[in-house]
C-alpha cells in the first residue's frame, strides 16, 4: 500500500506517487462506505486525526473531520496560524514531530510547495501516515480521489473521457492532481482553457508527456462542451492577476453561462472543487448536470477510505 | 597558468608535490567549478588553472590544479553535476594515488538551495535540499542539465543557478 518505498508508512502527499490499483483500491472502499455507511461505523474507535491546517479550508477541512467522526475516531487541530505556537515561529518540522505524539494520522495544508513531503519525512520516524490537505500550488491528492469517484460513479469508467478544465490551471493543485489522476487510467483527452498567465505550470506539462492524456488547448467555451463528458471549472483568483482590471475583464471567458448548457450533452458532468464565485452562476445549478455539491459529499466517502487505509 | 614549450605541440602546467588534479574538463567547466567552490583571492592554497588548451580527446579542454586538499574536501557529486567526464586526480609526494571519472550523479543532496520561492526548504526548516538529476551533462550537454526539487518539483538548470551553491 506504500505510495512511495521511500517510506516506512504509507502517506499521501501527491496523485502522482500513486499506483492505478492503489487508487482503484481507494475508489472501490469509497464506493462500499457510501452504501455501506453503518458497517464502519466503529472501524477507527480509539483512534485520534491531526488537522493540522495553516490554510484556510472549508470542505477538506470538515469532510476529513466528518470522515474520521463516521468512522468511531476523533479529531483535534487547528484551521489557521493564529492561536498557535506557528504565530511565535515554531517551525514545521516541530509542530509535526509533536501532533505525531498526539495522534494516529495527521491531515496537512500549509502554502508551501513540499511541505507534505517534509512532514512526512518527520513522521515517517513515528510510524504516523500524513496526508496531504494541499501544499502550496503542488498536489491536492484527495480532492482528485473524490473527484474520479464522482467521475467514475457517473460515468462507469475513467478513461475514453473528453474532460474540460476551465479557470486558473497554473495555481490549482486540484487541477494537477486531477490530471496525474486521469493520466493513470489510460487515454483520456484534456481540453484545457485558461488565461495566459493562469496556464498549466511548466513542471505539470513535463509529468503529463509521460501520460496518455492527450492535450488540446481550447479557446473557449463554446467551441468544446458539445463534445465534453466532464466540465471541471475552477475559481479564477483575482489575487493571481496583476491587475484587478484585467480580472473583471476577462473573468466572463471562463463563465459557464446557461446559453451554452443548449449545446452540452445530456451525461455531461459540471464539476467544481468549490468555493465558487462567478464563474458557475446560481442558474447552473439548475441543470440535471450540475454534480458539484454531489462531488463535495463524495469527500466523505472517499476520504473515509484514505483514512481506513491509513490508519492501524 | 598554463605554458606552452617553445615548440608549441605539448602542454606544459606545473607538477604539484600535493593535492589533487582535475582533467579533462570541458571548456569552461574549470570557471563554473572555481565558482562551485567558491574559489577567490582569499582561498588558502595554490590553484593553477589552464583554459581552452589543446587535447588530443576533446580538441580543446581545461585542466586544474588544487594544492594541500584531497578528496575528502570536495563534494563530487556536485563537480558531477557541472564537469562529468573528466578525470579526478588526488596526487601525494608527486605521485598519483587515487584516480577516478567524475560522474553525473541521480540525485543530488545538500549541494545547492532550491531556486523555487514557494519551497519548503527555503523557509527556517531543518531540511537538506534533495533533487533528481534529470538528463546529462556529457561532453556537449552540458547545459541541459536540470535538477528537480524533491520536495517543490521546481525544475531548473544548475548552469543558471551556480550562485545558490551551498
Amino acid at each position: 500500500m506504500n505510495e512511495d518505498t521511500e517510506h516506512q508508512t504509507s502517506h499521501i502527499f501527491g496523485i502522482r506517487y500513486m499506483t492505478e490499483n492503489f487508487i482503484q483500491g481507494i475508489l472501490d472502499d469509497a464506493s462500499e462506505i457510501k452504501q455501506n455507511p453503518s458497517k464502519y461505523a466503529e472501524a477507527l474507535k480509539g483512534k485520534i486525526l491531526s488537522l493540522a491546517f495553516w490554510e484556510a479550508s472549508t470542505r477538506t477541512r470538515l469532510s476529513f473531520e466528518s470522515a474520521m467522526l463516521r468512522l468511531g475516531g476523533k479529531t483535534l487541530g487547528f484551521s489557521s496560524q493564529a492561536g498557535t505556537s506557528i504565530e511565535k515561529g515554531e517551525s514545521l518540522s516541530d509542530t509535526i514531530t509533536m501532533l505525531a505524539g498526539y495522534s494516529d494520522c495527521i491531515v496537512l495544508r500549509h502554502p508551501l510547495r513540499g511541505s507534505c513531503k517534509l512532514a512526512a519525512k518527520i513522521a515517517d520516524k513515528y510510524g504516523v501516515p500524513v496526508i496531504s490537505g494541499g501544499s502550496g500550488s503542488q498536489e491536492h491528492p484527495t480532492q482528485a480521489l473524490l473527484d474520479i469517484f464522482t467521475i467514475q460513479e457517473y460515468h462507469h469508467r475513467l478513461s475514453g473521457l473528453n474532460v474540460g478544465i476551465v479557470g486558473d490551471l497554473r495555481y490549482s493543485r486540484t487541477i494537477s492532481s486531477l490530471l496525474f489522476a486521469l493520466g493513470k487510467f489510460g487515454r483520456n483527452t484534456i481540453y484545457y482553457l485558461s488565461h495566459p498567465s493562469l496556464h498549466l505550470q511548466d513542471e505539470l506539462v513535463y509529468d503529463l508527456e509521460s501520460t496518455d492524456l492527450e492535450m488540446h488547448k481550447a479557446t473557449n467555451l463554446a467551441e468544446i462542451i458539445s463534445s465534453l463528458d466532464v466540465l471541471y471549472v475552477t475559481r479564477l483568483q483575482k489575487e493571481r492577476f496583476p491587475d484587478p482590471m484585467l480580472y473583471n475583464k476577462v473573468k466572463e471567458s471562463y463563465q459557464l453561462r446557461p446559453d451554452l448548457m443548449k449545446a452540452a450533452k445530456e451525461d455531461l458532468i459540471i464539476m467544481h472543487p468549490l468555493p465558487r464565485v462567478d464563474e458557475i452562476p446560481y442558474a447552473i445549478d439548475r441543470f440535471p448536470q450540475a454534480k458539484y455539491f454531489e462531488q463535495a459529499k463524495n469527500g466523505v466517502y472517499t476520504r473515509m477510505a484514505v483514512l481506513n487505509r491509513l490508519i492501524h | 597558468m598554463a605554458k606552452t614549450k617553445s615548440n608549441d605541440k605539448q602542454l606544459s602546467v606545473k607538477k604539484i608535490d600535493n593535492g589533487i588534479v582535475i582533467d579533462h574538463i570541458v571548456t569552461g567547466g574549470a570557471f563554473y567549478v572555481l565558482q562551485a567552490l567558491n574559489i577567490d583571492v582569499h582561498f588558502p592554497h595554490s590553484v593553477f588553472i589552464a583554459m581552452n588548451v589543446p587535447s588530443k580527446k576533446l580538441g580543446r579542454k581545461d585542466v586544474l590544479k588544487i594544492r594541500n586538499i584531497g578528496k575528502e574536501d570536495l563534494n563530487l557529486d556536485l563537480l558531477g553535476l557541472l564537469i562529468s567526464g573528466s578525470n579526478f586526480i588526488c596526487i601525494e609526494n608527486y605521485h598519483i594515488v587515487h584516480k577516478e571519472k567524475i560522474q553525473t550523479p541521480e540525485k543530488a543532496y545538500g549541494v545547492i538551495k532550491c531556486p523555487g520561492i514557494s519551497c519548503i526548504t527555503n523557509l527556517r526548516e531543518d531540511v537538506e535540499t534533495e533533487f533528481t538529476v534529470i538528463g546529462s551533462n556529457e561532453v556537449g550537454n552540458r547545459e541541459n542539465l536540470s535538477l528537480r526539487c524533491v520536495y517543490c518539483d521546481k525544475i531548473f538548470k544548475i548552469l543558471e543557478n551556480i550562485s545558490l551553491i551551498q
